[in-house]
């Protein structure tokens, strides 16, 4: 073990910095109406320019009921948007989550994720071998900004009609998913004001705060799955 | 009396007209009907005021036997009898009281005072006055607010607000109101920095110009105010005054004390700062954050990194080895402002530097500002991630080095990783290098007169590679000269002269000898054209074969020489050439003259004897002192000379 | 990236293994080959609790200094996959899933030296805690070629210069039946795993422990 620990570290004075493992996020809503408002409005609050964005999303779940543990989740998210000749695509994100820190005197949501880079050759089969069963999938179409450590992203959820098909799809609702996150390790408790902050300078178009998911989740009428 | 006179009676009684209270329309009179004798006596009574004082008591007490009778037979004299009843009651209290007051043992009877001041009144008057005077406060202030808006709109440079537009809108300050107040952001935080200190300002509104002329005539003698700006900006304290980056290399001859380091750290200057602009403000504020961030990254990677010989930090000073001898000092030199004068006002305020050594590279400065600015846009570029779960702030490459297996040149390669501190090293390396040579070749340029040095320096390059390119030539003559050129880099300086390139080790003395010997060839060289031109024969040519490394102050080796004769052979010269010393023109002496008599042939004067040097400066030229053409001129006239003795 | 062949190097009778690569490394020097650090390529093999679509899953985990930012990650039997080395904290969240097999960590290490177009490795291979040398690795790297055919003779000529026999993985030699085949960047950690492999199952055969007749270890004999 010591030994991995040192390659590890090895790797990881190449690779610079510490993995980060917390993500610090707040969502909120915005109809489409007032969407370019809040582009506006982000886009002279944000660092350098903004990003257009269409990002294919498949997740999938290690049910955990036959060992008694928690489901492990993970998704594949990759990007659609047209690579120029030549260029490499960027590789596919996997990232797990694990379920939001329930402690409410905390200004953000917290959870655990894990980014990593993948390959994207074999990686659904990788997953299948593994136990991990298909989920739902979606398409996020949107902007994407930057400040300082957060990421800002104003986005739109398509459902896919048919599945693994990316080209046929139609928009969900007619608002758009607004997300603050922001990934850091362990130990960057701080940074919660800071996105909380800047959540709260945006007030005036839209309310940006922490949305417990699992309540939703157990409200009636909620769909669970956008294929459905 | 008794005058039986017959008395008419005359009977008195009321008329029987009625007094007439209304006509009407037809002429009808409707008169009052007369009162009855009960309401009579009833209105008499009502006249009656018992109150009054009016009559004497007996009388009072028949007249109130007299209602005492009416009291029951008729409802009219209600009012009558309680006027009588309140009347008993206030004599029978007064009568208790004298009764009373008589005994004396419960109460007395005295004089009172009548003039009793009636506290109230000025009360009341003062608090009318007060509320008075607070509304015309308001008013007032109202007025005032209007006439300053008024003012200020006929002024347009007043206006606050039109002036923090343009803050925004023109000069792109960053600011946002929190609470009441107007914070902007000084940092470059935006700009692609990662330097957490803080960095922000605050806006206010500033004083109206009546307190400005307060200030002013309180102390006579100052001048007036240039800023005529509505806007105030006040900056954190440590933000206040100038900073600079010095930066400057200097020579260790081992005698270099790490303790006096400190002592010699650049002290904190005081000055008297006076009243500025807020733009010139904020940007002094901004650069004092821009300074203060690389100094810190300089001092953290110092610490941090691991160097070959170990940097020395010392309070604002860090100290980086170039070589065994030479060391990069880079230190932040502060200018604070002095408290006493802070409020002082000057008119024309330029910031002096007081810390400057005579080694200060302004060179160093504006590469350390330029590496840093290219770090913050380096990072304020990168292009955000897609799929956007990515990590913010990682080349591409960087993100594709995990799943395609980077190797770890690649990976170093997709990580820009070399740091401020390595960077300047190496440019100051450079620095230092080309220094060295520029100092070498205009010392040589400044020596030589003839041939001539010209040094071009490349105008492209970057801030760790250049070239040098020197011509030596004749000034009277471009025909023939000779090209060196010189690339330095950060560890290696390379002097490449045609065929040969010589890898100098920052050695003056070898950059130096090196051109010397070009010297030498190119004098030479110019000999040999000018022979050609003058169509002499050459016997005998060799350049000059340094023995190098040999003893770098002297020149080893063998002199290049040229043998020369003319065209009739009848005069061979000499011309030797040596590095860092005049070339030697000598004339074989013939025995012309010192034969004996029997021998009369003219060839026999010709015999070769010894070399004699000719000191070409004794020839006349007073358009060049360009020795090839002295050369030519020498040979030219030999021939004749010979031409002539000869036939 | 060139074409990479990893053999292992037989150890000799009575002669401890430190003993041989010492004397490859001099042989190696000899040809005028110059040190470049250190090396080291490890293997951490996870299992699951429960049979995943009928049956154990292993999975290998291959981490090598050449490639610092990567973990090859390989599914015994199945697909494969390369990822930043964050997987293995993936796997940490797994625990109760995918556990590590104790006393399995295999790791091969040494020194790299560089001839050349060559860059050859001499690794010593330990399992687990224990520091004692299991078996020898030599990795031989031809950078400027990415077909195994044409790049195949040379290899085999240094190899024979070392006196070494070429006994090369079937991986390897699956790789040069087919004709044309280039280099893929999991190539060198395929090669690894199948030699740590067979490491691992000429100690579970020296030691005969009675319960480990049916060891899941095999070599994998794949594409």
């Amino acid at each position: 073990m010591e030994q991995f620990i040192s390659h590890k570290s090895n790797a990881e004075a190449m690779v610079k910095g510490v993995v980060p493992t917390q993500e610090y996020y707040l969502h909120g809503s915005i109809l489409d109406s007032n969407r370019e408002t809040l582009l506006y409005r982000l886009q002279g609050s944000c660092d350098g320019d903004q990003s257009k964005f269409l990002d294919h999303e498949q997740v999938f779940v290690l049910k955990g009921q036959a060992l008694n543990a928690p489901d492990v989740n993970v998704s594949i998210r990759k990007s659609l948007l047209p690579v120029p000749s030549g260029a490499v695509r960027n590789p596919c994100q996997m990232r797990y989550t694990n379920d939001p820190d329930s402690d409410r005197s905390k200004p953000t949501m917290v959870r655990t994720c894990l980014d990593i880079a993948v390959n994207e050759d074999q990686i659904l089969q990788y997953l299948k071998s593994l136990g991990f069963s298909f989920e739902y999938e979606f398409v996020s179409k949107g902007y994407v900004f930057r400040r300082g450590r957060t990421k800002i992203s104003v986005s739109k959820i398509h459902r896919v009609l048919v599945k693994g098909q990316t080209e046929k799809i139609e928009p969900l609702t007619e608002s758009n998913l607004i997300e603050f996150s922001c990934t850091a390790p362990a130990g960057t408790e701080h940074l919660q004001d800071e996105i909380k902050a800047y959540a709260d300078q945006l007030k005036p178009h839209v309310n940006i705060d922490k949305q417990d998911v699992k309540r939703l989740v157990s409200t009636p009428g909620f769909q669970n799955n956008p294929n459905a | 009396m008794a005058l039986p006179i017959q008395s008419t009676e005359v009977s008195i009684e009321a008329l029987q007209e009625y007094p007439i209270q209304s006509f009407q329309y037809d002429g009808k009179e409707i008169s009052t009907e007369p009162l009855s004798m009960s309401e009579n006596l009833s209105r008499l009574a009502e006249r009656i005021d018992f109150t009054s004082d009016g009559g004497e008591n007996v009388n009072e007490k028949n007249k109130e036997e007299a209602p005492a009778t009416f009291q029951t037979s008729s409802w009219p004299w209600e009012s009558v009898r309680n006027k009588l009843r309140s009347a008993l009651t206030e004599t029978s209290v007064l009568l208790d009281i004298l009764t009373i007051a008589r005994d004396r043992r419960y109460m007395s009877i005295e004089s009172i005072n009548n003039e009793v001041p009636d506290t109230r009144i000025p009360l009341n008057l003062i608090s009318k006055k007060k509320g008075l005077n607070s509304a015309a406060q308001i008013i007032q202030d109202g007025i005032d607010r209007m006439r300053k808006t008024l003012q200020e709109q006929q002024s347009r440079s007043m206006d606050f607000h039109q002036e923090l537009y343009n803050m925004r809108q023109r000069d792109g300050w960053k600011l946002r109101k929190v609470g009441n107040t107007i914070i902007g952001d000084l940092s470059y935080k935006s700009a692609g920095s990662r330097y957490t200190a803080q960095g922000t300002f605050e806006v206010k509104k500033s004083e109206d110009e009546d307190a400005t002329h307060e200030g002013t005539s309180q102390s006579p003698g100052r001048a007036p105010p240039q800023i005529n700006s509505s806007i105030q900006v006040s900056v954190p304290t440590e933000l206040e005054g100038f900073v600079y980056i010095y930066a400057s290399l200097i020579k260790d001859d081992g005698k270099l004390n790490f303790s006096d380091l400190s002592s010699c750290s650049p002290p904190i200057q005081y000055a008297r700062i006076g009243k500025q602009s807020w733009q010139t403000h904020l940007d002094n504020a901004q650069y004092v954050i821009f300074c203060k961030e690389i100094f810190h990254q300089l001092s953290r990677e110092a610490i941090t990194m691991k160097f070959p010989l170990p940097n020395v930090v010392v309070g604002d000073q860090v100290l980086c080895h170039l070589y065994d001898d030479v060391k990069l000092i880079i230190a932040m030199c502060r200018t604070l402002p002095d408290e006493d004068d802070l409020g002082r006002v000057r008119s024309n305020f330029t910031p002096t530097r007081h810390f400057v050594r005579p080694t200060y590279s302004y060179v160093l400065e504006h590469n350390l500002h330029q590496l840093l600015r290219e770090i913050h846009s380096r990072t304020a570029t990168l292009p955000l991630p897609h799929p956007i779960t990515g990590h913010i702030g990682a080349t591409k490459r960087r993100r594709l080095a995990g799943p395609y297996a980077f190797g770890k040149i690649e990976l170093e390669e997709a990580m820009p990783s070399i740091s401020l501190l390595q960077q300047i090293i190496i440019q100051s390396k450079h620095y230092y290098l080309h220094t060295l040579v520029t100092s070498v070749l205009d010392d040589i340029a400044k020596e030589h007169i003839d041939p001539q040095i010209i040094v071009h320096h490349g105008a492209i390059g970057t801030a760790h590679q250049s070239m040098i390119r020197v011509f030596i030539f004749n000034s009277f003559s471009e025909t023939t000269r000779c090209c060196l050129l010189f690339k330095i880099e950060s560890d290696i300086l390379k002097c490449v002269s045609g065929n040969s390139v010589f890898v100098v080790n920052r050695d003056a003395q070898m950059i130096r000898n090196i051109l010397e010997e070009q010297i030498c060839h190119h004098k030479l060289n110019s000999i040999t054209l000018a022979i050609r031109l003058t169509n002499w024969n050459i016997l005998s040519q060799q350049s000059y074969i340094p023995v190098r490394f040999h003893d770098d102050m002297k020149f080893g080796g063998k002199p290049g020489y040229v043998l020369v004769a003319s065209p009739n052979r009848r005069r061979v010269l000499l011309v030797t050439c040596y590095p860092k010393q005049k070339c030697t023109v000598s004339l074989q002496r013939t025995s012309t003259g010192t034969l004996s008599d029997l021998i009369t042939e003219e060839k026999w004067h010709d015999l070769s004897g010894n070399f004699e040097e000719i000191d070409l400066n004794c020839m006349d030229f007073t358009h060049s002192s360009c020795f090839a053409t002295r050369m030519e001129a020498l040979m030219c006239c030999l021939e004749k000379e010979t031409q002539t003795n000869f036939y | 990236m060139g074409v990479n062949c990893v053999i292992s190097v037989p150890m000799e009778e009575n002669k401890s293994g430190q003993y041989v690569i010492t004397k490859l490394q001099k042989k190696i020097e000899n040809l005028g080959a110059k040190k470049a650090g250190h090396f080291s390529v490890d293997c951490e093999t996870y299992q699951s609790q429960i049979p995943i679509e009928g049956q154990v899953k292993v999975i290998n985990n291959v981490h090598d200094t050449e490639y610092p930012a990567s973990t090859f990650s390989f599914v015994e039997n199945g697909p494969h996959l390369v990822a930043d080395n964050t997987l293995d904290m993936l796997f940490a969240k797994m625990d109760s899933f995918y556990a590590p097999k104790k006393n399995f960590k295999i790791e091969a290490k040494g020194v790299r030296y560089e001839l050349n177009d060559f860059l050859i490795k001499v690794g010593s291979v330990i399992i687990g805690q224990n520091t004692s040398v299991k078996g020898i690795l030599l990795q031989i790297d031809y950078t400027p070629c990415i077909l195994y055919n044409d790049s195949w003779g040379i290899i085999t000529e240094l190899l024979h210069i070392l006196g070494i026999n070429p006994n090369i993985t079937n991986f390897f030699k699956s790789r040069l039946e087919k004709k044309e085949s280039s280099v893929d960047y999991t190539d060198c950690a395929q090669q690894y795993l199948e030699l740590f492999n067979s490491v691992r199952k000429s100690m579970t055969v020296n030691q005969q422990p009675p319960g480990m007749s049916s060891s899941p270890v095999m070599i994998q004999g794949r594409m």
